[in-house]
């Protein structure tokens, strides 16, 4: 028979895998078994996930000035026979030595926190501050030898609590003071010296370069 | 004989003694079954957490009393989350830890980064084989004059972390994830 003739053991290895395939066999199942064990360890676990919240800044802020006219005292004036302390609104009059000119600018105070304070500052751009021999601020002199003022004044009024409305000279600030109105009188003196014709009036120029700034401290 | 008979012969004996033997044999038995019991596994289970408000911590302890509102730089406010966890088994024993507190990727980016933030573990410190309270501190450092990331054009301040009337900043915490892993007997072994 034909069959006879082929030789037993070739029947029997045609029937078998090839060796390759059936190596590729056991890697698969051994690979199918390690990525089936990833993280399936016997042991429990009970896990809960929890929303913690949320933070919110505060703030500060200094609305823009704005700024009335200017005032002239002419502290060396007279008027009905006595020196003129009181502002009188300026008109482009001669300026006189020991004559002060006054600005009074305001601003909202608007404060966010529950700790939120601070100090206001004012301030003049370098760049700009006034020609000399006009002066910056200082302290009127006042030739009756009374007590003159020293400038900048800075106000706070509160808009609520109990000093609501009650204009107290200070610069610092505190969360009760939400809302207050902050008021500044800056001023250009003009010095009792011998140098002539201070005649630059650099007023308007200046005061728009003048800063106040509210600077957050913490109690 | 052909082979073939020899085993067609051998089958249908083998058959038949089989068959015939079922239930006719002459010996004696009795049986009783036994209720071998039940087993029921423990469990673990970790309750909700909750927070409770924030509320200044440091310095400020307890300035205001009321909730927080707005931070300013300078604070530093805590806030504390609890939950229960129960353990059921003779053996059983527990780890539970507490993911580290982060920013939240929607907080706005100045504040996050301004603002420190930790979570501590307060319960349990350790390994434990019994229910009890699970507790953790989150404290958060508004640092007064520390780094500047975003310096004011004229102040040099970092009002980037202020809120504006445009723009109110705000810092999101992350979910933050509590895990209670089974240990055997408290050893504080986990796989």
């Amino acid at each position: 028979m034909s069959s006879r003739s082929t030789p037993r053991h070739r029947a029997t290895t045609s029937r078998r895998l090839p060796r390759a395939v059936v190596g590729a066999v056991v890697v698969a199942v051994v690979g199918v078994l390690l990525l089936g064990g990833r993280g399936s360890f016997a042991y429990w676990t009970s896990a809960r996930s929890v929303t913690a919240g949320s933070q919110t800044a505060g703030s500060i802020a200094l609305s823009a000035p704005s700024c009335g006219s200017w005032q002239l005292i002419q502290t060396g004036g007279i008027v009905g026979g006595k020196p003129s302390p009181d502002p009188t609104a300026y008109t482009n009059q001669p300026l006189q030595p020991n004559d002060v000119l006054t600005l009074t600018c305001t601003s909202k105070l608007t404060l966010a926190g529950d700790h939120v304070a601070g100090t206001v500052q004012v301030d003049g751009e370098p760049a700009n501050a006034p020609t000399s021999p006009l002066t910056l601020d200082g302290t009127t002199g006042r030739t009756d030898g009374s007590p003159g003022t020293t400038y900048p004044v800075m106000t706070i009024t509160a808009a609520s609590g109990p000093n609501a409305g009650v204009a107290q000279t200070r610069s610092t600030f505190a969360a009760s003071d939400n809302g207050a109105t902050v008021s500044v009188t800056f001023a250009i003196s003009i010095p009792n010296s011998d140098q002539s014709n201070p005649t630059v009036d650099t007023s308007q120029q200046w005061a728009s370069q003048l800063r106040l700034t509210a600077v957050q401290r913490h109690p | 004989m052909k082979k073939t008979t020899k085993g067609a012969l051998a089958a249908g004996a083998a058959a038949v003694l089989l068959l015939g033997g079922a239930g006719s044999l002459a010996y004696w038995t009795s049986s009783q079954t036994a209720a071998g019991g039940s087993l029921t596994s423990g469990s673990i289970t970790l309750s909700a957490v909750s927070c409770g408000d924030w509320a200044y911590g440091g310095a400020d302890a307890g300035t205001p009393t009321s909730p927080v509102t707005a931070i300013v730089p300078g604070d530093e406010v805590q806030k504390t989350c609890t939950g229960t966890l129960t353990l059921v088994g003779d053996h059983i024993g527990a780890t539970v830890t507490v993911d580290q507190a982060k920013w939240a990727a929607s907080s706005s980016a100045s504040l996050a980064t301004a603002l420190q933030v930790s979570a501590t573990q307060t319960s349990p410190t350790g390994p434990v084989t019994a229910s009890g309270p699970v507790a953790f501190t989150i404290d958060v450092k508004f640092p007064y004059g520390g780094p500047v990331s975003t310096p004011d054009a004229t102040t040099g301040a970092d009002n980037s972390t202020q809120s504006t009337a445009s723009s109110v900043q705000t810092a999101t915490l992350d979910t933050i994830n509590v895990v209670a892993v089974q240990t055997h007997n408290g050893s504080g072994v986990t796989p």
